[in-house]
């Protein structure tokens, strides 16, 4: 929504030139020593049948794991097993408020590993299911759920992170493909970014869930004919022998995607990191800390569903972290900044005067009050009317409104009533004479969290109570049938 | 021009190319992008539109998997199997009346050896049939339409559609039941997987309510609640919604009122033109004298020719090529140098654009000041 | 001599609504469905004094806003006498008529009034008085313009509630993905009067009468953007707006002659794509704004005894954007600095829909949503947005727009997101235009500027 001109204008030099344009100087997300890079392709049409999962924190040592035939309990539960035992390691090994990063090619490729982690996290564990399955399906939906939360970064989706980045000279819905991203931020030499990703649409495979139907034709000719061979056995021996084609088959296809998504990374790493993401980054170590507390209880229960006193808090909380992140993101980044001005919520010029000390008694008051006053001289009209809120980014806890304005010359005198007391000892600090001020209407919002009332106490509600449980869901009647491969 | 010369005139527009029947799915797509006259008269046509665009040279991947395919089917055999066990016991969750036992009439496939337009026309008569023995409460009649045929009014013009929903009656009334494969997952379904269903739905009850109107039967014998069977979570377990298609049909009669006229596709079918699958630049030059309406929101909305058209749109450097929003933004200027040239001088092509030009300017000197350019 | 209809039906509802409210227990809710000028405003007062009457030692009343909040109190200490408390937050700075009103006291914590009968404050400063204070039944006035999130924080505070509502204007919404409430039990984008027409046991009350809207109006109002019907509280021959017959600016005086008759005006510009702030959209509103009030116009209505001055700051023209809103103030206000005689355009009000949720006006022109646009948004399609637009006047209501809006509707059929079990969302944006088009069309005067 924010910075709508400007990326339709970066688009369109982009398609001329050829080459994804910069949106931001900074990376506004903080990205761990070692994240988790994940790529994983599902068997078309099944919500949570993965073909083959890659992953790893070391880009020359990738972990690859395949069912030749996920739709079999057993061979897909040797699959899962075996990721979530390395997951859980991954987790546990991690320094002490440390929180994982799993860094995903795309939003879908999140979505089903939150699917996956769906699937598993409230089984029952043996009969094939491990307990570090269950708590890393646990884990992961958490990890993933969290990125609702704007600000967040304990799960990256590149696709979406990148094109935060750099604008390219495609649409936003193709910009959605890991691929053709990347061939716009980053075209081979020789190509343009329009050359480059079409070839990568035609040629290449998607970084997944899905791979594409052409190649799920070969598959499945394969796959028929491992369920032909094995006929019916799941030994882990026969299995890895009579699936090496399959196995084979989906690890190139998902070496391509693994390659993608580090290619992706090392882009994003290389800018400088933006000084609020490592405070934001901060919060997601809080908020890690206390899920792992909580969910080494006994007694830990999980909802199914979001209890209304959760949604509750989900939405302010997350309202609130969205205010925060769009304002700390101009005033961490002179780029976001100029899209912020051309859609009209922020404005700069040069401070031609200033009164720091004025105190005047306000409308309705008795006593004098501190409302500094400042004039700026601008290079255009402001786009903000009179009367509007602003904040004052170098500091945002200084807060003031428009209270002047003039056409020509263009100016605006802004008048402060909030951060003008001292904090912690010091002066409060304010826009100095002769230098540049930026001011901004995005309201960063206040940090106080509101206590919410117990739930029993409200009864407008109270006719909305989930379930909470740590075991299946049983109360259907019809058992599931898996179809074990092609047996029609 | 009567219909009939219409229908011959589009046949021989096809030329040599396949033919392919419209069915509801891709009649609800259509109405997605209402505005397109190409896709409109090629849908007409009956062109088969993959083998079109691979011979303009930009072919559409295949759209489903074989897996999913087989998902699919498996789950609609798993819910019709024993009797239409899971079925009924479904249906009694979503429709608050008696479900007898089933008795189905599968209508796919005509009596008479005939293909194309003609053999649709056969099922559909076939379906009314059907239809009317199903309406007549005679006891032993069939009372679960499979792959029927029915006729929708499209700008004037009769389209045939084959149905993979059911038709099922019961109560005096008929429900449209889709079964799809896509899960239900914690009472969630992707909407982007919903919303066409929904549509399909629409235009299955538009055009049974049309049927029955001229049959001499009350449309409001069919049901504006759809049920939707899909698996429940991870597995193949049945569960159901109801779809209330009433929006969607209010929308999709405005659409068909007011979508192009035959007269009006008629006007923009020159003479003697047809589609050859030899001829790559006469077939590109012949498809390029319907006007189209491209947008990025075609590639996802099941036209093979998405590929095709955006590769125009690129090459001719259009603004919508990149986005509906980018293009909006720049109002009338719509080609990529037009904005570029504005952008840079600050001149406007008219007095309408005189702000816009002087804050692209601004906007780009900032930019430029702030370290903006290429990666 | 007003509708006779309207009257009886108005007080037949009035009367259900004071039984139903007296009979109200712990735990339940009354929802009104208001449609626009339907007296909401007298409603919630008059309430407030029946509740007082009844026993209740103090009503508290829950608001959306300051300004409405203000507005409330004023409205209370001018037609009761009743002691009013205004609770407000630390920073808020009081206008200084309310603190001279009388009977009116204003604080910061409801602990500190002295025995008020009534506590107005809006639902932001109630959800902060959590736990302190406890009050067996509340009045929510614009409940489907307050997001549930919100009820659930103050709902704590209080045993019942009555809560009004118009159902048609604008939804309270957020800027984030709402996908991950829909499927969940409970979606915290919910409106209260939704959730607590859960709570509530039947249908909520319906009040039958807008006595804003004339009867040209209620009509289009009513079918496009509601479900229940509702009348207008006047005849056509009590409302009449007279101008001037002078007649020398071709389309714009053919248009408020028409409008002043009719009750409605439309006029359509060439078609054209332009960036938000058309200029010659805003120039023909002005232009409209300019020679209405040059022809000197003047009211009688079934209020007043005898005929009224029609002053600039009834009339108002509504925009959705701020770019719109911007253009036409600028060029209101540049008419009004060049002519004299033209110096109270400044008194016009020009604001987007949001701004005018709420408001009243005499005559409001309105800059249709989809002019110049060649992409129809769900910003742009939303019905409350438009409803707001259209609902604002007592008298006439005159529409300008480029021509070509029916291509873009056909080019963009309903594209809302659909959710399961989630009844699909009504009115939808996209026919409510269409019934609008429809109707204005048959008052079309085409603007050559």
């Amino acid at each position: 929504m924010s910075g709508a001109l400007l990326t339709a204008l970066l688009r369109v030099r982009a398609a001329q030139e050829g080459r994804a344009q910069r949106a931001a100087r900074f990376r506004h997300l903080h990205i761990a020593d070692e994240p988790l890079v994940v790529a994983a392709y599902n068997l078309a049409g099944d919500p949570a049948s993965p073909l083959g999962i890659v992953y790893g924190t070391d880009r020359e040592r990738p972990c690859f794991r395949v069912a030749p035939e996920p739709r079999n309990r057993d061979i897909r539960f040797r699959l899962l097993n075996t990721f979530f035992s390395d997951f859980v390691a991954y987790v546990d090994a991690l320094p002490e408020g440390d929180p994982p990063q799993v860094i995903a090619g795309n939003q879908a490729t999140l979505d089903y590993l939150f699917r996956i982690g769906d699937s598993v996290r409230f089984l029952p564990v043996g009969e094939g299911v491990e307990p570090e399955t269950v708590l890393g399906g646990r884990h992961l939906v958490r990890l993933v759920e969290r990125r609702q939360r704007p600000g967040a970064a304990t799960a990256v989706a590149l696709t979406r992170d990148l094109a935060a980045h750099w604008i390219t000279g495609q649409s936003a819905l193709e910009d959605a493909a890991l691929g053709p991203l990347l061939a716009w931020i980053d075209p081979p030499e020789g190509q343009t970014g329009r050359g480059a990703a079409e070839s990568a649409e035609h040629t290449g495979l998607p970084v997944g869930p899905l791979p594409k139907p052409e190649w799920d034709e070969k598959l499945a000719r394969l796959i028929t004919k491992f369920n032909e061979a094995r006929d019916g056995a799941t030994d882990p021996k026969l299995v890895s022998r009579l699936g090496t084609p399959v196995k084979r088959m989906v690890r190139d296809a998902l070496m391509e995607s693994w390659d993608d998504v580090w290619r992706g990374l090392d882009l994003l790493v290389d800018l400088p990191e933006a000084p609020h993401a490592q405070e934001r980054w901060a919060e997601d170590s809080e908020d890690w800390a206390a899920w792992r507390k909580y969910i080494h209880v006994p007694e830990a229960r999980l909802a199914r569903k979001t209890s209304a006193r959760a949604a509750v808090w989900q939405l302010g909380d997350r309202e609130q972290a969205q205010r925060r992140v769009e304002a700390q993101k101009i005033v961490d980044d002179p780029l976001k900044f100029v899209a912020a001005v051309a859609d009209g919520l922020a404005l700069s010029g040069l401070v031609v005067s200033a009164d720091p000390d004025r105190k005047i008694v306000p409308p309705g008051r008795k006593n004098k009050v501190s409302r500094p006053l400042f004039t700026l001289s601008l290079e255009r009209p402001s786009p903000l009317p009179l009367h509007t809120e602003v904040f004052w980014l170098d500091r945002l806890a200084c807060q003031g409104r428009i209270v002047e304005m003039t056409m020509s010359p263009p100016r605006v005198t802004i008048e402060i009533a909030k951060g003008t007391r001292r904090t912690r000892g010091e002066d409060p600090t304010f826009p100095r004479l002769g230098r540049e001020a930026r001011f901004t209407t995005l309201d960063p919002g206040q940090d106080w969290r509101i206590k919410l009332p117990d739930a029993d106490e409200v009864w407008t509600h109270s006719h909305m109570v989930p379930e909470t449980q740590a075991v299946a869901d049983q109360d259907s009647d019809f058992v599931p049938q898996l179809p074990d491969g092609d047996d029609a | 021009m009567s219909t009939d010369e219409f229908e011959a005139r589009l046949e021989a527009f096809r030329g040599d190319l396949p033919a392919v029947r419209p069915n509801a799915r891709t009649v609800a797509a259509a109405l997605d992008t209402p505005d397109c006259r190409r896709r409109r008269i090629l849908e007409a046509a009956s062109v088969d539109k993959s083998e079109l665009a691979r011979h303009l040279g930009h072919p559409i991947p295949a759209a489903q998997s074989p897996f999913a395919l087989r998902r699919g089917n498996l789950f609609e055999s798993a819910v019709k199997e024993n009797g239409d066990a899971h079925l009924i016991a479904e249906l009694r969750k979503q429709i608050d009346l008696p479900i007898p036992a089933t008795r189905h009439k599968d209508l796919s496939s005509s009596r008479a050896r005939t293909k194309g337009l003609k053999e649709m026309k056969l099922r559909a008569k076939e379906t009314q049939a059907a239809l009317s023995l199903l309406l007549s409460e005679d006891p032993y009649a069939p009372n679960v339409l499979d792959h029927a045929v029915t006729s929708l009014e499209v700008g004037g013009s009769t389209v045939y559609l084959e149905q993979d929903a059911l038709a099922h009656y019961t109560g005096n009334k008929l429900y449209v039941v889709e079964i799809k494969s896509f899960p239900v997952i914690n009472n969630q379904v992707d909407p982007v997987k919903l919303r066409p269903a929904t549509r399909q739905a629409a235009v299955y009850i538009l055009s049974l309510q049309q049927t029955l109107a001229r049959m001499g039967h009350s449309p409001e014998k069919v049901a504006t609640d759809a049920v939707l069977i899909c698996p429940r979570n991870y597995d193949l377990t049945p569960t159901s919604a109801t779809l209330d298609t009433r929006q969607e049909l209010r929308g999709l009669r405005r659409q068909l009122d007011r979508a192009a006229s035959v007269s009006e596709l008629e006007a923009l079918l020159p003479q003697g033109l047809t589609l050859s699958a030899a001829d790559t630049e006469h077939c590109a030059e012949a498809v390029e004298q319907l006007p189209n309406a491209y947008r990025p929101a075609c590639l996802d909305s099941g036209c093979e020719l998405a590929y095709y058209c955006r590769s125009r749109a690129r090459d001719a450097g259009e603004t919508v090529a990149l986005g509906t929003p980018v293009r909006q933004a720049f109002g009338p200027v719509d080609m990529i140098d037009d904005v570029l040239a504005m952008a840079d001088s600050g001149i406007a092509p008219s007095r309408y654009e005189q702000d816009l030009a002087a804050d692209l300017i601004h906007m780009q000197k900032l930019y430029r000041a702030a370290g903006g350019g290429a990666a | 001599m007003p509708n006779e209809e309207a009257v009886h039906a108005s007080e037949r509802v009035t009367l259900e609504l004071t039984s139903r409210l007296l009979k109200l227990g712990a735990h339940e809710a009354l929802i009104v469905d208001s449609p626009p000028g339907a007296g909401k405003t007298t409603l919630v007062t008059r309430s407030t004094r029946t509740l007082v009457d009844s026993g209740v030692e103090t009503v508290p009343v829950v608001v959306q806003t300051n300004e409405q909040a203000n507005d409330l109190v004023k409205r209370i200490s001018a037609d009761f006498d009743l002691r009013v408390g205004r609770l407000v937050g630390s920073s808020y700075t009081v206008p200084p008529y309310l603190s001279r009103l009388p009977r009116v006291q204003i604080e910061k914590n409801p602990g500190d009034f002295h025995r008020p009968q009534v506590v107005v404050a809006t639902a932001s400063k109630w959800a902060f008085c959590q736990g302190r204070q406890s009050y067996p039944v509340a009045v929510i006035d614009e409940a489907y313009q307050m997001r549930s999130d919100l009820l659930y924080r103050v709902a704590p505070l209080f045993g019942s509630f009555l809560a009004v509502g118009d159902p048609g204007q604008l939804d309270p919404f957020t800027t984030l993905d709402e996908k991950p409430w829909q499927g969940q039990p409970y979606d915290p984008l919910q409106t209260a009067g939704a959730v607590l027409a859960e709570n509530a046991d039947g249908d909520p009350l319906r009040l039958p009468v807008s006595w804003r809207l004339p009867q040209a109006a209620a009509r289009l109002v009513q079918e496009a953007f509601y479900d229940q019907a509702f009348m207008a509280g006047t005849l056509p021959t009590e409302r009449r707006l007279h101008l001037d017959t002078v007649d020398i600016a071709g389309w714009a005086d053919k248009t408020l002659t028409h409008a002043a008759e009719t009750g409605w005006g439309f006029c359509q510009l060439p078609a054209r794509h332009t960036p938000p702030g058309d200029p010659e959209v805003a120039a023909s509103l002005a232009m409209l704004v300019r020679r209405f009030v040059e022809r000197h116009p003047w009211t009688s209505n079934e209020a007043s005894a005898g005929d009224r001055r029609l002053t600039a700051d009834r009339i108002a023209v509504g925009t959705v954007q701020r770019a719109q809103e911007a253009a036409v103030r600028s060029a209101l206000d540049q008419l009004a600095h060049e002519h004299e005689h033209l110096a109270c355009l400044r008194e016009v009000v020009v604001a987007t829909a949001n701004k005018l949720q709420g408001r009243e006006f005499d005559v409001v022109f309105v800059w249709h949503p989809l002019s110049g646009r060649q992409d129809a948004t769900e910003f742009h399609l939303e019905a409350g947005r438009l409803c707001v637009l259209l609902s604002r006047h007592r008298h006439a209501c005159v529409v300008v727009s480029r021509a070509g809006i029916r291509e873009l509707l056909d080019a963009h059929p309903n594209s809302n997101p659909v959710y399961l079990n989630v009844p699909a969302k009504f009115p939808d944006g996209w026919e409510a235009h269409q019934q609008v088009l429809e109707h204005l069309g048959g008052h079309r005067v085409d603007a050559l500027p």
